[in-house]
């Protein structure tokens, strides 16, 4: 096992509790959604680092990322495209004031 | 008649409750179709109730039993509801239907213009089930069943005419005692359920339970207070003192319905449960004793009373109320011959007194008053002299004088009371004279003297009243011969289904009510003679009957001390009970808008919640660990 893995995973571990902040806490939609991509992107860091410099090294932790990261891709195209939508139906981005969900 | 007529009693009740509901559904402008469903169904009872004598008669065993219709089952316990015919039953059946047979076609008459009459006939026939179920009720938990509607039946029967003044109260009074009485007599079935073997609550294990002879089979206590008990429900069904005054209150009930009421229902409702309880009161002297003390002082309280009424409505109420008294003393006799004196009473009184109010309703409804003195005024007589001189001869059997009905169930139970009790006998014979004195007077007051001639329009009118006053009339002055001297008729060892039990009329005790009945009249003759002011002098005495001699005073103040009782309740109800009511209201609203706060459509607020439940699943998940590993 390499000396490295513990601080890649504890950057992945911090990348993904900072996002997670943003994602409660900031007001802003779109800045609201990089925080969503910070948190997988702190996952995808996990897997590389496993797949580099765990126990059993291999590629299909990379492929796996690179897998994850198409889908967060296309994810964020759908959020965006949610937004873009939403936003035309009522002009804000502030999140506090998208609460249609409880109706 | 094969006794296999017996197992077809029940029909009696099945034709009355048809009838009620038929004639609830019926609108207001079909009284001639009510009158005719209501004849005819009273009709098809009688008939029944008549074979099912017939059967009776001819049949030696003790009874007719079917008791298989199971209405609730609790773990073993198994309430089964059922029909017994028996001796005692099929004479009140057919003493019930007759007599609610020709009151139903008295009702045609004159009842017709009253408003609501369909209904009027609905609750003579809720009354007619009633009492015909509480009379072939086998337990006495269907039994407490029947009593309670009997109840709610007078209750709308005095009620009838509710816009009319002084109604409301005389239902009230009603209500209140027939509750009062209810309560004694669940009280008392509660009493035996418990203290009963398995206990079975029907009249058969009763009168096992309370043989004949011997002692009984339960705790001195428990007897005791069943039957004071019983004997309380009975003094309030019969109206004897101290709760008379709901049926004096009545005065202003339609007569026929009265008559039922006086007759052959609510009072006759609870000298039949002394006599179906009986085997229970002949184990407690007590009970015994304390029923003929009541029934002496409301026979005399109830005399005195009839003779100082004003109204026809309130002498005939007094009147009945002092011959149940007779009745209760002939039970509280304790002896097998003193019931059947009893209820020998309780048939010979039925059927005249009946025909006194039956023929009073007619006289009223002529002269349009209720007054005894004002009716003499009104010349009614020559108007409807059948009327009149069916009046007459009722208040003649009434009073008993030789050789109507009256006197002769009066003989016998003079005579069974002379020997052990001669209080009780005096008090019979005293009654005999103050109840005929207040018949002279009402004859003389109400006959003056020139109406009493041959009428003026000789024959009988034909109207629906001639048919019940004829027989009713028949039935006075022959309803006697139940109760030859000696027993001939057999009825004394019919009705106890025992030997040696059968009123021993005696010459004596005949003698004695012929002369005390026949002065008690003579004397009220002489005194109210044409022109005699005799009413004057006891103008005191009137004043102090129209008071009730204070019972109207103390039930008030009763009445006063149970609404003191509710408004406390109320107080209490307002300032505790409702407080609590709006404070838990109140804690579940808070608790619901509190739950209800986070979830306010952000979705920030949702990843927050799912964070916290998330980072709980952990801890839990970890201290599980922890625990397990230790």
């Amino acid at each position: 096992m390499n000396e490295l893995l513990v601080p890649c995973l504890m950057l992945g571990a911090f990348l993904f509790c900072l996002g997670l902040y943003g994602a409660l806490t900031r007001r802003k939609a779109t800045v609201v959604l990089l925080s969503l991509l910070m948190m997988l992107n702190g996952a995808i860091l996990n897997l590389v680092g496993f797949s580099r410099l765990g126990p059993t090294p291999s590629s299909s932790g990379q492929v796996f990322s690179l897998l994850a990261i198409l889908v967060a891709t296309a994810t964020a195209v759908v959020g965006l495209s949610l937004l873009l939508a939403l936003f035309r139906n009522k002009p804000t981005d502030d999140v506090q004031d998208m609460d249609e969900l409880k109706d | 008649m094969p006794p296999e007529v017996l197992h077809y009693a029940w029909l009696t009740l099945l034709f009355p409750f048809a009838s009620f509901l038929l004639l609830l559904a019926m609108g207001r402008q079909a009284k001639r179709s009510a009158a005719a469903l209501s004849v005819s169904t009273a009709c098809a009872s009688w008939v029944i109730a008549l074979l099912v004598l017939v059967g009776r008669h001819a049949d030696p065993s003790p009874g007719y039993t079917w008791n298989n219709w199971t209405w609730l089952k609790a773990g073993s316990f198994t309430l089964s509801f059922g029909f017994e015919v028996t001796n005692l039953s099929a004479f009140f059946l057919l003493l019930v239907t007759s007599l609610s047979l020709l009151v139903v076609i008295y009702s045609c008459g004159g009842m017709m213009e009253e408003e609501r009459y369909p209904a009027f006939l609905g609750y003579q026939a809720l009354l007619l089930f009633s009492m015909l179920g509480l009379v072939l009720s086998p337990n006495l938990l269907q039994f407490y069943l029947f009593w309670e509607l009997l109840g709610f039946a007078g209750f709308l029967l005095v009620g009838f005419r509710g816009e009319a003044p002084g109604v409301g109260l005389a239902a009230k009074r009603l209500f209140l005692a027939s509750k009062l009485g209810d309560g004694a007599l669940l009280v008392a079935i509660l009493l035996l359920y418990a203290s009963m073997p398995e206990a079975e609550v029907d009249f058969l294990t009763l009168q096992n339970v309370f043989p004949e002879s011997g002692e009984a089979f339960l705790p001195g206590g428990v007897v005791t207070a069943a039957a004071l008990l019983l004997v309380v429900a009975a003094i309030a069904k019969a109206a004897q003192l101290p709760f008379h005054l709901w049926l004096v209150a009545s005065d202003r009930t339609p007569l026929p319905a009265a008559a039922l009421l006086h007759t052959a229902a609510t009072t006759a409702g609870g000298v039949y449960l002394l006599a179906r309880t009986y085997p229970i009161l002949l184990h407690s002297p007590i009970a015994l004793q304390g029923l003929a003390l009541v029934g002496a002082c409301t026979a005399l309280f109830g005399a005195i009373q009839a003779a100082l009424s004003k109204g026809v409505g309130r002498l005939l109420a007094h009147s009945t109320v002092s011959q149940l008294g007779l009745v209760l003393i002939a039970l509280g006799l304790g002896s097998y011959a003193g019931y059947a004196a009893g209820l020998a009473h309780l048939f010979t009184h039925a059927f005249s007194k009946a025909l006194v109010l039956l023929a009073a309703g007619v006289i009223v409804q002529l002269a349009g008053t209720d007054d005894l003195r004002r009716l003499g005024q009104s010349g009614f007589a020559a108007q409807h002299p059948l009327a009149a001189r069916t009046f007459t001869l009722g208040a003649l059997a009434l009073a008993g004088l030789p050789p109507l009905s009256g006197f002769w169930s009066w003989g016998a139970i003079a005579a069974e009371g002379l020997r052990p009790h001669p209080g009780l006998a005096a008090a019979a014979l005293l009654t005999a004279g103050l109840t005929a004195f207040g018949m002279a007077r009402a004859l003389r007051l109400a006959f003056p003297a020139p109406a009493l001639r041959e009428g003026d329009r000789a024959g009988v009118p034909a109207d629906s009243a001639a048919i019940p006053l004829l027989a009713l009339a028949a039935c006075a002055v022959l309803g006697g011969a139940l109760l030859l001297p000696g027993d001939a008729t057999g009825f004394g060892r019919w009705i106890t289904g025992s030997g040696g039990a059968s009123p021993s009329a005696s010459g004596l005790a005949l003698a004695l009510v012929a002369v005390f009945s026949a002065a008690g009249f003579a004397s009220g003759l002489a005194l109210y003679r044409r022109g005699s002011r005799a009413s004057d002098r006891f103008a005191r005495l009137q004043a102090l009957a129209e008071a009730e001699f204070g019972f109207a005073a103390l039930s008030r103040a009763a009445a006063a001390a149970l609404s003191g009782l509710a408004r406390a309740a109320a107080a209490f109800e307002r300032a505790v009970v409702q407080r609590l009511f709006v404070l838990a209201e109140r804690s579940v609203n808070g608790l619901a808008r509190l739950l209800a706060r986070p979830q306010n459509g952000r979705v920030q607020t949702y990843g927050l919640l799912t964070l916290a439940g998330l980072v709980v699943l952990l801890l839990m998940y970890v201290g599980r660990r922890g625990w397990h590993v230790g």
